[in-house]
């Protein structure tokens, strides 16, 4: 069976970025730069085929000059002006513009579905572990939002019931931090199923060899210094 | 120096507890232990709505994951590509696929297809590849409204016009299931979607970092997202829905014995900690 060389390659990055974990080193270094280096080229190919496909197709080949792709095609290049003193206003435009859009865009769902949508309670009558839960939500947004409330100090009622806040507050951040830690998890655990399948296992073989190199490196390296 | 020693030094406890990991989750992979796969509800929740569009319908699939997360949103992502390409064969849906958020998604779409039995189905007929189409949160709303409106032409250049399959596909009114497999908030696309598609009854089911999971609660809750998928867990009760079982379940194991690592770490480092705070009075007292 061939050898499958980009699996090779996949493995060979994912340990040498791994090698971190033991010291910052030589090989954890080529793979921070090849990594970047591949996300940018790989960016620079499909915004070239997209502008070829989007911009230069409909405006230059096909002719179709009076077209809104034109006007957005010109912003894009004010970005560009940024690269001269004299013309690096130009590049506020298109800036502003975007900044313009994202903002309206976002805001524009922002009413039913992050605001409306969540205050309201599909029922206060349901039974078991539902009930219990609509109670936690109801009292942890509320005594979270009182921690917030500065223009009183937190003392007598207000005191106590922003201090259960807090809790509150930590609990969600706890397990927000877990679950999270739980992601990275998942993600190394992914690629060691690649390292320990064929051709996998041969470059994790190669890894362990050269971890034990730096060790014995390392010590020495000590003995030397004491 | 001795074990004490070097075990006292902080970058040593570090490293041990790195190896400790790598064995756990090495172990696994060589000796499978066949752990039970727990099948949570939104992951059949999930199943179920991709299950139940209708003859004819119209499934639109949004890969935003990116290169980084695939270990964890991959086996997900497959199965759910797999399940819709049977509704494709089974119930003559058409599936539309986009990217909106990074380059990646593109590339991942097609490792995602290339693990999918297409012998029989037509591109343009069956399913069609918008690829990337840069703008994430502007590119989420606008194809709510004219979907070839952002997408003049499709990942491979032809005008999306003279797609067949797409003469009757242009907005919400036309889909009938919407996914997005994301590696960063999903909170854009409840944005985005949400009002529509739930006015429509058309579902949103999101595939997402665990990482992310405390965030969509509310949503899911809420009922602004109809359901979700928590990364390699739902991937693999979502493998074992279709009759599939493939990268999700191999992983299940590595993962709980990665867990018990980390609640041992955590005991063992509380116990410590806890004998070291009752020993200290007597050494005062010493």
């Amino acid at each position: 069976m061939a050898l499958d060389w980009g699996i090779v390659a996949e493995m060979a990055l994912v340990l040498m970025a791994w090698s971190l974990l033991y010291r910052e080193n030589f090989f954890f270094k080529i793979a921070e730069a090849l990594v970047i280096g591949w996300f940018m080229s790989m960016s620079l190919v499909v915004g070239l085929d997209i502008l070829k496909g989007r911009v230069y197709v409909p405006l230059v080949v096909e002719g179709k000059w009076l077209s809104p792709t034109l006007i957005v095609t010109i912003l894009g290049l004010f970005y560009l002006a940024r690269l001269h003193k004299d013309t690096r206003w130009l590049a506020r435009w298109p800036i502003s513009l975007m900044a313009g859009v994202a903002s309206a865009v976002a805001v524009k769902g922002v009413v039913y579905a992050q605001i409306i949508r969540l205050v309201t309670m599909k029922s206060w009558a349901a039974g078991g572990m539902t009930a219990f839960n609509n109670i936690v939500i109801l009292v942890f947004t509320v005594t979270g939002l009182s921690y917030f409330i500065f223009t009183r100090e937190h003392k007598g009622a207000l005191g106590a019931v922003s201090s259960f806040g807090l809790y509150a507050l930590m609990i969600t951040f706890g397990w927000v931090a877990g679950t999270y830690l739980m992601s990275l998890i998942s993600m190394s655990v992914g690629h060691m199923r690649t390292l320990m399948q064929v051709p996998g296992i041969y470059v994790s073989a190669v890894g362990v060899i050269v971890l034990v190199i730096g060790i014995i490196y390392d010590q020495k390296k000590a003995k030397t210094i004491v | 120096m001795s074990v004490k020693e070097w075990f006292a030094r902080r970058e040593n406890q570090d490293r041990t507890i790195f190896v400790l990991y790598f064995i756990l989750i090495a172990y696994p992979m060589l000796s499978p232990m066949g752990l039970p796969i727990p099948i949570g509800e939104p992951t059949i929740e999930s199943y179920e709505l991709l299950e139940n569009v209708p003859e004819g319908g119209v499934i639109v699939i949004v890969s935003d994951e990116g290169f980084p997360s695939w270990a964890e949103l991959g086996p997900g992502e497959i199965a759910v590509y797999r399940h819709a390409f049977k509704k494709v064969r089974e119930d003559d849906c058409k599936i539309v696929l986009l990217t909106s958020y990074v380059v990646d998604g593109q590339i991942l779409t097609e490792r995602c297809l290339s693990n999918v039995d297409l012998t029989g189905l037509e591109y343009g007929k069956h399913w069609v590849q918008l690829g990337y189409i840069p703008g994430y949160e502007a590119v989420l709303s606008a194809m709510m409204d004219d979907l070839k409106g952002i997408a003049p032409i499709d990942q491979f250049g032809t005008p999306t016009k003279d797609i067949p399959m797409l003469e009757d596909i242009n907005s919400i009114d036309d889909y009938d299931y919407l996914y997005a497999c994301t590696f960063t908030a999903m909170d854009v696309y409840i944005r985005q979607w949400g009002e529509k598609a739930l006015a429509r009854g058309v579902p949103i089911i999101i595939n997402m970092l665990s990482g992310t999971v405390p965030l969509a609660m509310p949503y899911y809750r809420a009922g602004t997202m109809t359901s979700y998928l928590n990364s390699v867990t739902a991937g693999s009760g979502y493998e074992k829905l279709i009759g599939r079982p493939g990268m999700g379940a191999a992983l299940m194991d590595a993962q709980s014995t990665a867990h018990l690592l980390g609640i041992a770490v955590i005991l063992f480092a509380q116990g410590a900690f806890m004998i070291k705070l009752l020993s200290k009075p007597k050494e005062v007292a010493a």
